[in-house]
């Protein structure tokens, strides 16, 4: 048995041998994606704002993809398209012409409008979708909540969260909270203060404390 | 073998074939559901043929494939696929081109959630002189897989690769191994195929693309100042929001174009040459010498395309703005910016693009009861009239869309992309009919059922057969929403392997920059 299991080895081991041997070769010629042996994965360098300007990076190297596509049509203004590559033409405007002013700037308050509100972000920040909105404010910062449930779990309500510098929009970034048990989408009902009723699909309320993000007791 | 969810039922499928009474080889096909046995009634195999099966799997769908040979027994033929679910039964086979037959086949277990995903392989015998079949699925069609040797494999495994702490998705193929013998000096030795996906190359470094949600220049400029500190090279969206036409409301009134930003009430609004300024300082804030990092000069020079982005809307129904006027003013507005930007010697570091952010439709059945529906977005004839008035004013400036490509799976089972989008045609407004067209996809979740990068993969393929051929994407858009998002360099790799793992090729293509986007205005 032991004699067998080492023959079988052997054999193995040379058909792999020789696989190795003919394979790469092979490969090299016809680009074959069959391969006998993995390829090291190099580590990416990392991102770091200290060696941005030590570091080579990847590109601006010729986009072959641009390559492909102008081959296909051609035409008198097809490089246009070479990443990162200004032609001057026909000026739209005299050269040296400013930029068309807009009004003196005045710094513009945020004030955002309290209570609830619009779903509407104009960006999705989460693969979901909202019913409505709640603005509060706390001493220097706005309070913003965003109720709703998840596109693929429709039984998974949540609220989404941050706050915001009254002074100049700072925001803290969103952060969110799964309801306390699946009870369908979330829906902003009514605000005590800082204390957010809040609806589920099944009909269930609970309370959420937006001055500490925190789900209270009802 | 396949256990029923919610049941102590077990199935065990088999195949294989017979000979008739007119001497013809038949195809045969078997499942035992615990104690019983049920003959699964294969229908006709194309006639005048001998078909064989030699191999079977079924997944945790309970989808069966089964593979064998379709041909002369003691001739020629081809490789045979039959396919089978509890819905349709057997479906209508496909022959494989090459020359040969199929003997196993392995696929790699998906989740109930990725159903839509597959990751199937087989491999067989070639007829004398021929290759070794070795085939792929990756739920769009059968591929043969090129390979060095003239051989037979007997067997096949296949494995799947973890790839962002998800080791339940797939990414258009993981790896496999086949076995089975060759033939040298006349001895017959052991084979051993194995195919692993490409490695991934480092992601590129990535720009920190905004939402515009102020009106304020000075914020812009500061913006510019904190991209040239950052050394960004690439692809740096400026996304204003919302197209609207600010007269609609007056008959014949000629139009105000203009967009509504981004973000929490209150409503703020942009018209077209405030963006220009916008733009216009913030390029002026990328060239302050004195924002540009310590240290010594980069290796390559800088340069960053600066994508002056809108979207296809939610909220502007009747096209009062996402129409072929608005584009006309956009590529307008995209060109000027460039003569600003030759006018004050920065075109050597920055060019203008125009851009959209081109979505297809929220889930209905995703609406939060009691809470209001969020509407669906625009159809594609009128996201094409935009872009047609871009192209017209523009001045050959790229265009990008920066948009994702919802429903462009068919999970879940029965949905479909809203309101006239298909594949083709958000290929056709990314890529396919425009000269300076490219899309920069978002790539912003990784989760069960939103496979983004296998969405645009499927795009991508759309346009095979078309115009420009597969999508070349310049890049990968992110978003920096921490609990849910992936980083920069996840959703760079995600699109990578997705586009790249396919073991035909068809989709290879490595995208050059990466970009993640903030609702920060710095």
């Amino acid at each position: 048995m032991l004699v067998l299991r080492t023959s079988l080895t052997v054999i193995l081991l040379c058909g792999t041998c020789l696989l190795l041997q003919s394979c790469g070769q092979q490969h090299a010629q016809m680009g074959s994606p069959l391969l006998a042996s993995p390829v090291p994965d190099p580590s990416p360098a990392p991102f770091s704002l200290d060696n941005l300007t030590a570091t080579p990076f990847l590109s601006p190297t010729p986009d072959p993809g641009v390559a492909a596509k102008l081959t296909a049509i051609g035409g008198p203004d097809a490089t246009m398209s070479a990443w990162g590559t200004v032609f001057a033409r026909t000026p739209t405007r005299p050269p040296g012409t400013p930029p068309p002013t807009a009004p003196p700037h005045t710094p513009e308050p945020l004030n955002r409008p309290l209570g609830i509100g619009s779903p509407s972000l104009g960006y999705r920040p989460c693969p979901c979708t909202f019913a409505n909105s709640w603005i509060g404010r706390l001493n220097d910062k706005y309070i913003l909540v965003w109720a709703g449930g998840w596109d693929r779990q429709p039984d998974h309500g949540f609220l989404m969260a941050e706050t915001e510098n009254v002074a100049d929009g700072e925001p803290s970034g969103w952060s969110f909270y799964d309801s306390p048990v699946r009870a369908g989408g979330l829906t902003i009902l009514s605000a005590n203060g800082l204390r957010l009723t809040i609806g589920a699909g099944n009909g269930q309320q609970f309370v959420f404390d937006a001055s500490t993000f925190t789900w209270a007791n009802p | 073998m396949y256990r029923p969810p919610a049941s102590n039922d077990v199935w065990v499928v088999a195949v294989g074939y017979y000979v008739n009474t007119s001497s013809s080889w038949r195809p045969l096909a078997a499942r035992w559901v615990n104690s019983g046995s049920n003959d699964l009634s294969l229908p006709p195999a194309p006639s005048g043929n001998d078909t064989l099966l030699f191999g079977v799997t079924i997944d945790s769908q309970a989808e069966i494939r089964a593979v064998g040979f379709n041909g002369s027994y003691t001739g020629t033929g081809n490789p045979f696929f039959e396919r089978w679910n509890s819905t349709s039964g057997w479906l209508t086979p496909y022959v494989g081109l090459d020359n040969g037959s199929l003997h196993a086949v392995a696929q790699v277990p998906t989740d109930p959630n990725t159903a839509w995903m597959k990751d199937i392989w087989a491999a067989g015998k070639g007829a004398s002189g021929s290759l070794s079949p070795v085939e792929h699925n990756d739920a769009i069609d059968w591929q043969p897989v090129s390979h060095p040797n003239s051989n037979s494999l007997y067997g096949i495994a296949v494995n799947s690769i973890v790839m962002g702490g998800e080791p339940t998705m797939s990414f258009s193929a993981s790896e496999a191994w086949a076995v089975g013998n060759y033939t040298s000096g006349g001895v017959q030795q052991t084979l051993v195929l194995h195919y692993t996906p490409p490695a991934v190359p480092g992601a590129p470094r990535y720009t920190i693309s905004n939402y515009v949600e102020t009106t304020d220049e000075t914020v812009l400029k500061q913006m510019g100042c904190n991209a040239q500190a950052r050394g960004e090279t690439g692809i740096h969206v400026l996304d204003f929001g919302a197209p609207r036409n600010w007269s609609a409301a007056t008959p014949n009134a000629t139009p105000t174009y203009g967009t509504q930003l981004t973000g929490p009430p209150p409503v703020k609004t942009v018209t077209i040459p405030k963006i220009e300024t916008m733009v216009a300082n913030f390029a002026d804030g990328l060239a302050i010498p004195t924002c540009a990092p310590s240290g010594p000069p980069p290796l390559q020079p800088r340069r960053l395309m600066v994508a002056i982005g809108t979207s296809n809307d939610i909220e502007d129904p009747p096209h009062n703005a996402l129409n072929y006027g608005h584009g006309i003013a956009w590529g307008t507005m995209v060109a000027q910016a460039n003569q600003y930007s030759i006018d004050q010697g920065y075109s050597d570091r920055i060019t203008f693009a125009g851009a959209m952010d081109i979505e297809q439709g929220s889930n209905p059945t995703a609406t939060p009861s009691g809470g209001t529906a969020t509407p669906v977005w625009g159809n594609p004839t009128p996201v094409t009239d935009w872009i047609n008035g871009y192209v017209a004013a523009s001045g050959g400036y790229d265009f990008y869309n920066f948009g994702s490509c919802d429903g462009c799976d068919p999970n879940p089972a029965g949905g479909a992309m809203a309101y006239g989008w298909t594949p083709a045609a958000v290929y056709n407004v990314s890529y396919g009919i425009y000269l300076h067209a490219y899309p920069l996809p978002e790539i912003y979740y990784f989760q069960p059922g939103s496979d983004l990068a296998e969405q645009w993969r499927r795009t991508s393929l759309a346009g095979a057969g078309m115009s420009f051929g597969i999508m070349k994407s310049h890049g990968v858009m992110t978003e920096d929403q921490p609990t849910t998002s992936n980083s920069p360099d996840q959703g760079w790799n995600q699109l990578w392997q997705a586009l790249n793992f396919d073991p035909t090729g068809r989709t290879a293509y490595d995208p050059p920059f990466s970009t993640q986007i903030t609702q920060k205005q710095k």
